[in-house]
Formats: structure tokens, C-alpha cells, sequence
């Protein structure tokens, strides 16, 4: 096989995903070609040095439709010759198509690719793709599809985690990416995003909330409580008897926030690098993909990464870094309890519940931290996992070289 | 045409006016029904119909749920039930395909089967005496409607509307008919054949909305309709919450109003009968029904 390398990475700022959010205005595919355009002017490559592109979107309907990514790497001039796809694996889709240029670079049948995703949530918000898991009657009859919210209160009342402890975590994640932000260790991924008339629309993360507490967390009502008691609580215990009632602990406040944003990874052979006069970052040392039980919904990460480790030889204690998404607070949590893991080597900068999570950008997004920290630390290896939907996860590991 | 069915008779002003005499929608009324939607297509002088009840406190219920037991209990499978309700939708998209306008003159209740055949009539008129109800309460009886009433109703009123009903079977005075669409016009008992036979006068040739190209149910269908999440996806988990997944008839219903929308008409209905012929088959769903009857041999 040969060695896959990570090149660069580069993301937008992640603006408010709601109609007085700074990229609102801003189409998606406008969003991933500014950000395309921007990783060739500070990388160099021509743009047919790049065999293939994939973004990870989530509600690829409407404008964000009709293979996108073909029609950015139009608009941000990398000629005829690149191909792109879009991706949904829900929230695992924007490393996914790191994964998929992995495989693709490592069995030889590629020499650069572009790995990534964009999602503009306050223009095609979350649902506006349909979809048999939703609504099919027969399908939500023996294989229902449990809202997240309510799964991550189902892992929470798994694991007795309580209100107290996500809104604990919550408060460190603002914390921590506050920190993170006034010591400038994002701004050298940041592309910040322009208008039409080349005026800059955002330059950082406008969801977090600098100097959240315990106390403005506690104030705020269960957010899945109600979806709960329509009927999917009861659907939840059948399968969890074990469990008299379902403990709602996720409120706004400890779940990842709903933002716009893109992000993109450049991945190539040792070749690709040397012709064009780029130095790898690091390599890419394996991923995998893998799914557990779809009313739990939330629970992937586990066996995957148990999984990942496992064909790599190494032990959790190996990695230095662990990016884990917060799309509830309890899955990190869990996660970090799981494996053992030291809580500061968890999402040291933050996560989604500060920083928003932008669907099928946020892998790719992932991604780049650790790569950053990693660099920062002078650390060597960074483990990437997200949970998706219906159980579903992806894990990746990369070194620095 | 025996007068243990129907009598038709045409008027001097061409309307034919179909009485029903059966209470119930049986095999013979079936036969008769179809007798009489041939003459008023054929008959150049005819130029359209009223239905009503024989007598003015009556219009039409369903089929008899023992009779459609003794059917099930024969061993017939899905496909053999699916296909003996075939002729009867066959018949009523005939009624309401042939160009000529009908209208339901509905006196008294109309329910399951009965109300189906209004629903394949153009205009319904509805006596305004709330001991009246209409509806479609198969699943009541732990069946769904296997007339077309799965498909016309959402059609006509939209799915937000229809599914309730469908669901929980739930019948309706002449007030909420008319607010939710199931009837076009309210009047009194002695007025409703008049009423409808003007409505057939001034409205000259006619078609179904859903037979109109590019029609969708009021609200839309599908998966990427506004409602359907809330319709079929939270309504879902409400319905098996409401049931305790014991109940496999409103299921069924809310799986083919959601299949069948997106369905061209006649292709709509030959789901409907699968669904309908899956259900009859199923020794579970039979148990209820059984149960039901047992409980309340007048439910129909």
C-alpha cells in the first residue's frame, strides 16, 4: 500500500447556522468553492494534480443538491479535468470522503485527493431531505429511526450520566474553545468567508458562548423530553427493558449547535508532494467504518474505534490526541470512560456543542484540529471518530511525519 | 337490479337516481351497483346521477365483518383477497372516470364501504342532523378501508386531515364533515336529493381533482412533503404508542395513505387491496377482528 499523506486542510469559520447567521447569505456551493479556490492559491497545485474530490453533505437536496462538488471545483478554477461527489453517511460523511481518499491514494488508483464537506443548516435545514428512515411507515414499524436527542438521553440513562455531568462537560467545551480561539490556535486553518463584493463576512466561530456556567446551563428545559413521550421513549424501552424511563438530560446548551460551514482536507502520495513542492503534515494510518445498535443510535464510536485500534496494533493509550464529536455531550463522555481516556486529551479545543457542528463538514473539520493541536503539542498521533445516525460510525488515525 | 339492492330511476330531467335499498355494502349490491354505473354511462339520455338511501334516515354501511370472517377463515391468502375487492374499485373508478357528474344524497350514515362510494361520487350533499355519521371506521373493526378509502380521502381533504381519521377511525356529525371536506354541502334531510340532483344539472361533464394531471393531495405527499415528518414520523411513533403495537390495522392504513399518494389512482387502489389482503390474511389482524365483532357485532 502506499503511504497516504495529509497535506493541508483548511475550513470556514462556522457562522450561526439561523437567518442572522454571518453566512447565511452565503449559497453552499459558493461556500466550498471560495474555500477550494483558497487551498490551491496557498498550496500551489494545478488543479488537474487532483484525481478526485469528495465533499460529505447531509441534506444534499435543493441548492445543495446535483453533485455540488463538481460544480465548485468549476467555479473555484480547477478546470475540466476534476471529478467530485458528494457523500451522505450522515455526520460521519465528511470523513468519510478522507477515508475514501485514503483507500483510494493507498491502493494506487489515485495520487491527490480532496476529502471534505459543506453544509449551509440555516439554508437546507436538517430534514429537508425526506427519506425512508423518517417516514416510511413500514420500515418505522420494525426498524424505527430514533431521534438523536433522544438516543443521546438513552446513552445517557445507559450509563447513568446525569444532567449535572453533560452540563459540566458543556461548560468545558466553551471553555476550551474559548481558549482556543483567544490563542489564536485556529486561525491558521481559518479561511474566512467574503461576500459577493469581496467585503469579509466572517473571519471566526460566531456560535460558541464565551463564559457559559453551570448555572446558565441549568435553566434550560430538556430539549428532547417532549419527542420523548410522543412515542419514542416507549419504543426506546422496549428495546431497553432493563431501563423503567428515559432520563432527558440534553438541553440546547449540551448539544453541538447548528451552524454553516465547509471544510476540506488535501491527501496525496509521496509523488504528489515532491512534484509539486508541498511537505506532508502527517499520514493517514488507517480507518474504519462501522456500525451497532440503530435504536442507540449514537453508539458507533465504541466498537469502531476498538476496531481501528485493533488493526493498527496499538492500544488507546497510544494515541496522544482523541477528537470525538460532541453531538451530544454524553457521547465523548462515554467514549473517553470507555477507552480510559484523560479527559484533557479529549477535544482539547472545544467541540461542536461550542463550535457548531455543520453536518457533513464537521469530520473533515475534526480532522484539522487534531492536526493543528497535534503540531501545536509537538504530538505525534490523533484518533478522529464520529457517531452517525441509526449507530453508524467512522474512526480515522493519522501521524505526524 | 333484484329491489333487495338498488332501484335506479331516470327523471324526466335525465338525472338517474340510484336508491339504495341494502343497508350494508354486500357481494349482490356490488353486482347491482356496477349494473346501474353501466346504464348511466351508457344511456344517451341520462346525463347524470344521484345516490341515496332508499329510505331519506338512511344511506350505506360497510360490508359485514362476519361475512368478510368467513371469507379469511376459508384460508384465502393476500393475493385471492386483494383481488376479489378489485371488482369494486373497478366499478367506482368507472362511476367517477365516465364523464357524467354523480352526487351522494346522503340522509343517514354513511360508513366504511358506504362512504367510500361517496367518495367516488363528484359532489356529496349531507343531511344536517348531528344523529348523522360519516367515516371510515374499518380500522375500528381492525381492517382497513379496501374501497379506495385510503386514497381518496387524503386526496381529497389532504393527508394532515385524512390520516386521523384513517387511523383512529373516527366517524363525524354532518358539522365536522363539512369544516374538515369529507361533504361539500350541508342541508336539510328533505332537501339533499334536490340538492344534489342541481348540483348534477348545472355541473355538466366532470372529473375527479385526482384526475387531473399533475394533481397532489392539498398539503402534498411523500417523504419530502412539509408535513411528513410530523404526519408519518412523529405520527408513527404516537400510533404504536396509542396501540401498544398491538394493533396492526391502523398501521396498515398509515402505510398505504403513504405509499398510495404518490401513486397514479389505479395503481393507488391495487396497493390499497394488497395492504387490505395482507391484513385480512394475517391470523393476528383476524383475531382482532374477531374480537371486535364478538365485542360489537354491529361495528362494522
Amino acid at each position: 500500500m502506499n503511504t497516504v499523506y495529509v497535506y493541508d486542510h483548511l475550513r470556514t469559520p462556522r457562522g450561526r447556522g439561523r437567518p442572522d447567521g454571518a453566512l447565511h447569505e452565503v449559497p453552499p456551493v459558493h461556500l466550498a468553492a471560495g474555500l477550494l479556490a483558497s487551498l490551491r492559491a496557498r498550496n500551489g497545485f494545478p488543479g488537474e494534480a487532483i484525481d478526485d474530490v469528495g465533499l460529505g453533505i447531509v441534506m444534499p437536496v435543493g441548492e445543495q443538491g446535483a453533485d455540488l462538488t463538481r460544480t465548485a471545483l468549476l467555479a473555484a478554477g480547477y478546470g475540466d479535468s476534476v471529478t467530485g461527489y458528494q457523500v451522505n453517511r450522515f455526520c460521519t460523511s465528511g470523513l468519510d470522503t478522507v477515508k475514501f481518499g485514503h483507500a483510494l491514494i493507498a491502493s494506487g488508483q489515485a495520487d491527490a485527493v480532496i476529502g471534505g464537506g459543506v453544509e449551509s443548516m440555516s439554508r437546507v435545514p436538517i430534514g429537508a431531505d425526506g427519506g425512508a428512515a423518517y417516514v416510511d411507515p413500514r420500515i418505522g414499524l420494525t426498524h424505527p429511526y430514533i431521534p438523536n436527542g433522544v438516543a443521546a438521553d438513552l446513552m445517557a440513562t445507559l450509563h447513568g450520566i446525569t444532567r449535572d455531568d453533560v452540563d459540566a462537560y458543556a461548560v468545558e467545551s466553551q471553555r476550551r474553545a474559548a481558549e482556543a480561539a483567544a490563542d489564536g490556535r485556529f486561525a491558521r486553518s481559518l479561511d474566512p468567508v467574503k461576500d459577493v463584493i469581496g467585503q469579509t463576512l466572517l473571519t471566526h466561530d460566531e456560535a460558541g458562548r464565551p463564559g457559559t456556567t453551570l448555572a446558565d446551563l441549568a435553566k434550560l428545559k430538556p430539549a428532547f423530553a417532549g419527542l420523548g413521550a410522543e412515542g419514542f421513549d416507549r419504543i426506546v424501552l422496549q428495546r431497553y427493558p432493563s431501563l423503567r424511563a428515559i432520563d432527558h438530560v440534553h438541553t440546547g446548551g449540551n448539544s453541538s449547535g447548528i451552524v454553516d460551514g465547509a471544510a476540506v482536507v488535501l491527501l496525496g502520495n509521496e509523488d504528489f508532494g515532491r512534484r509539486h513542492g508541498l511537505r506532508p503534515r502527517a499520514r493517514v494510518l488507517g480507518s474504519a467504518s462501522g456500525a451497532s445498535e440503530p435504536l442507540l443510535s449514537l453508539g458507533g464510536p465504541l466498537p469502531v474505534t476498538e476496531r481501528l485500534l485493533g488493526r493498527l496494533r496499538m492500544s488507546p493509550g497510544d494515541v496522544d490526541l482523541y477528537e470525538v464529536n460532541e453531538a451530544f455531550a454524553v457521547v465523548p463522555m462515554v467514549v473517553a470512560r470507555h477507552f480510559g481516556l484523560d479527559p484533557e486529551r479529549v477535544n482539547p479545543n472545544g467541540g461542536a456543542i461550542a463550535l457548531g457542528h455543520p453536518l457533513g463538514a464537521t469530520g473533515a473539520m475534526l480532522l484539522g484540529t487534531a492536526l493543528d493541536e497535534l503540531e501545536r503539542r509537538g504530538e505525534a498521533t490523533a484518533l478522529v471518530t464520529l457517531c452517525a445516525a441509526a449507530g453508524q460510525a467512522t474512526a480515522l488515525v493519522i501521524e505526524r511525519v | 337490479m333484484d329491489g333487495n339492492t338498488l332501484t335506479l330511476t331516470v327523471g324526466d330531467d335525465g338525472v338517474a337516481l340510484i336508491a339504495l335499498v341494502a343497508d350494508h355494502f354486500t357481494g349482490p349490491l356490488a353486482l347491482a351497483l356496477d349494473a346501474a354505473v353501466d346504464r348511466v354511462l351508457t344511456d344517451t339520455t341520462i346525463v347524470g346521477a344521484v345516490i341515496t338511501g332508499a329510505a331519506p334516515d338512511r344511506f350505506l354501511l360497510g360490508a359485514r365483518i362476519d361475512e368478510l370472517l368467513a371469507g379469511a377463515d376459508a384460508g384465502l391468502d393476500a393475493p385471492t383477497i386483494a383481488a376479489l375487492v378489485a371488482p369494486v374499485n373497478r366499478t367506482l373508478r368507472r362511476l367517477e372516470t365516465g364523464g357524467k357528474p354523480v352526487a351522494a344524497a346522503i340522509g343517514g350514515d354513511a360508513q366504511g364501504a358506504g362512504f367510500e362510494l361517496a367518495l367516488a361520487c363528484h359532489h356529496r350533499v349531507l343531511a344536517d342532523d348531528d344523529h348523522v355519521h360519516v367515516g371510515l371506521p374499518e380500522v375500528r373493526a381492525g381492517l382497513i378501508p379496501g374501497g379506495g378509502g385510503t386514497q381518496r380521502l387524503p386526496r381529497l381533504i389532504g393527508i394532515e386531515r385524512a390520516l386521523p381519521l384513517l387511523t383512529e377511525g373516527r366517524t363525524v356529525n354532518p358539522h365536522a364533515a363539512f369544516l374538515l371536506g369529507l361533504v361539500e354541502a350541508l342541508r336539510p334531510r328533505d332537501d339533499v336529493v334536490a340538492t344534489a340532483r342541481r348540483w348534477v344539472l348545472a355541473q355538466g361533464a366532470t372529473v375527479q381533482p385526482w384526475d387531473v394531471k399533475g394533481h397532489v393531495p392539498p398539503g402534498g405527499a411523500g417523504a419530502l412533503a412539509p408535513h411528513a415528518s410530523a404526519s408519518f414520523g412523529l405520527g408513527l411513533a404516537r400510533l404504536r404508542r396509542d396501540t401498544a403495537d398491538r394493533e396492526p390495522a391502523p398501521l396498515a392504513a398509515m402505510a398505504a395513505v403513504y405509499e398510495g399518494t404518490l401513486l397514479p389512482m389505479d395503481r393507488a387502489l391495487a396497493l390499497e387491496a394488497k395492504f387490505f389482503g395482507r391484513l385480512v390474511a394475517d391470523p393476528v389482524a383476524r383475531d382482532r377482528m374477531r374480537a371486535r365483532f364478538d365485542d360489537n357485532p354491529e361495528t362494522r
